[in-house]
């Protein structure tokens, strides 16, 4: 279980983040919804560890991961899969997932799951090939199975639906929530696209100026109206 | 037939002896994006190292074992203490290693006094090669530099270090990210290149004239070299070492070697014009 408590950071000087509260369950599915700015992005990257937090705290099953470097909360199980997928593009697709391993070698996890391919066919028959000659889907694709290579209990999911095609976004927003069960994840999930984050999402929250001030079901914000009014589209 | 083999086994060795200088440095200023200015002086330290062992009655052979093992550790030290503060201060680091370069020459001047030290090869004597007689250690000298090039060539591509720096290279956040300790991987990676340059000053010791100031020949041509050749890529760094070593052993046989490091100079700085990412710039990123 994800715990996030008073949680404010961001860009050095400038705090994106004012306060935010969040708990997301083991094989939940969480989605941020919010206008661009709002800080969505960065509240992925703090938790994260990409950037910094001026206060608050983040457990994940009692341990606390404020004070900790990137690397050892991607060790702890925090796995994040940023804007833009960050494949490694010179590396083949089976070196981008053997690299994916590293952050569950001191919790005794060996080599890539099996149920990586399982969910992604794709990356099995493309191992050999260069990521960054893969299409944009694939690379999503990669980088999803990648995150699962270091056996995580935290996915971070900023903006899987960008830039690829849409039988794909259809695919991603399916498999989403099915990892999540499965493996008894606890799934964070940014998306522009609301038809895949109201698919694939348990519950969701609306921020705005970095703090969360709305949470609703995903049927509820289905209504029209109410969704307008809270995105203020 | 005897001249042109002898130019090619003599520019062998100058480009054996590049490439294992140009190789830290190629990973420091490459890869890492860091200017060391003190990348000579683990040429030097090397060279000392076998000098320091020879003089106490060791073998060469035990010094030029030593020699990689004193440079990779004042390299780690270099690191810690130094380089790895500057990463996001290029001009700092820049101003930093000139700095250090210059204490650690007065240091070893005044450890081991003025004047040139005497290193004497292992093997004495020369080969028939039919073509061509050559001396013995030359010929040694350009087995050993093939076969670290292989080595890490291996390292490179065939390990799960090798592995984690070709990732840190890439893209330092995300490698984070999966869990990687890419200051780690950084401090190991400076000080394997500080300890490649520490054995090719052991291994040219015997040859050239053992100073604390001789590392900034080498400091100079490295440069040519990993600039020449494409900073990125162990095929630029071969590219590199192929064009300066190459070159500059033809020009010493006609003239003056002053005059023929002036031509490789201009020499580059027209490859540089003509192609700014080097001869084999890009080919891997």
């Amino acid at each position: 279980m994800l715990m996030i408590r008073g949680l404010s950071g961001g860009y050095g000087a400038l705090p994106v983040l004012n306060g935010i509260d969040l708990r997301v369950e083991a094989g939940e599915v969480v989605g941020l919804l919010g206008r661009n700015g709002a800080g969505k992005t960065t509240m992925l990257r703090v938790i994260a560890g990409w950037l910094r937090a001026t206060s608050g705290s983040i457990t994940l099953d009692g341990q606390e991961l404020i004070r900790l470097p990137a690397f050892r909360r991607a060790r702890a199980g925090i796995a994040h899969v940023p804007q833009g997928r960050g494949i490694f593009n010179a590396l083949t697709v089976r070196e981008n997932l053997e690299v994916g391993t590293r952050a569950a070698s001191l919790r005794g996890g060996q080599g890539i799951p099996e149920d990586v391919f399982h969910y992604f066919p794709i990356l099995r028959e493309r191992q050999g090939q260069i990521a960054g000659t893969l299409s944009g889907g694939q690379q999503q694709q990669l980088a999803i199975g990648r995150a699962l290579c270091g056996r995580p209990s935290v996915l971070l999911l900023d903006e899987p639906s960008e830039g690829i095609q849409p039988n794909i976004v259809q695919s991603i927003a399916d498999i989403i929530p099915r990892i999540a069960r499965e493996r008894g994840l606890a799934v964070v999930l940014v998306e522009q696209n609301l038809d895949l984050a109201l698919q694939a999402s348990d519950r969701c929250f609306v921020i705005e100026k970095g703090k969360i001030v709305h949470s609703a079901t995903p049927a509820e914000l289905a209504d029209e109206t109410i969704l307008k009014e809270l995105l203020a589209l | 037939m005897e001249f042109a083999a002898v130019t090619t086994l003599n520019a062998l060795t100058l480009i054996s002896i590049l490439l294992l200088v140009g190789l830290g440095l190629a990973i420091s200023f490459g890869l890492m994006n860091v200017t060391n200015l003190a990348h000579g002086e683990f040429v030097t330290i090397g060279a000392f190292t076998v000098y320091f062992v020879q003089s106490l009655g060791g073998s060469f052979w035990f010094g030029l074992l030593a020699a990689p093992v004193v440079g990779g550790l004042v390299g780690m030290v270099l690191e810690y203490a130094v380089i790895r503060h500057l990463y996001s201060r290029p001009m700092s680091t820049i101003l930093a290693t000139w700095g250090i370069s210059l204490v650690l020459q007065q240091s070893l001047e005044l450890a081991f006094g003025l004047g040139a030290k005497p290193v004497s090869p292992p093997v004495e004597g020369t080969v028939d090669l039919i073509v061509a007689v050559y001396p013995a250690y030359r010929l040694i000298l350009i087995g050993i530099a093939a076969a670290t090039l292989t080595a890490v060539i291996l390292l490179v591509n065939r390990t799960s270090f090798g592995l984690d720096i070709r990732t840190v290279i890439q893209n330092r956040e995300m490698a984070e990210g999966v869990g990687i300790n890419t200051r780690r991987s950084y401090a190991i990676a400076f000080a394997f290149g500080a300890a490649i340059a520490g054995l090719a000053g052991g291994l040219v010791a015997p040859l050239a004239i053992v100073l604390p100031q001789m590392g900034v020949n080498y400091l100079a041509n490295a440069f040519f070299v990993v600039i020449v050749g494409g900073a990125g890529s162990i095929a630029g760094l071969l590219a590199g070492s192929v064009f300066v070593g190459g070159l500059t052993s033809i020009l010493n046989y006609q003239i003056s070697p002053s005059l023929a490091q002036a031509l490789v100079l201009l020499a580059a700085i027209i490859v540089v014009r003509l192609r700014p990412n080097g001869l084999l710039g890009g080919a891997f990123r």
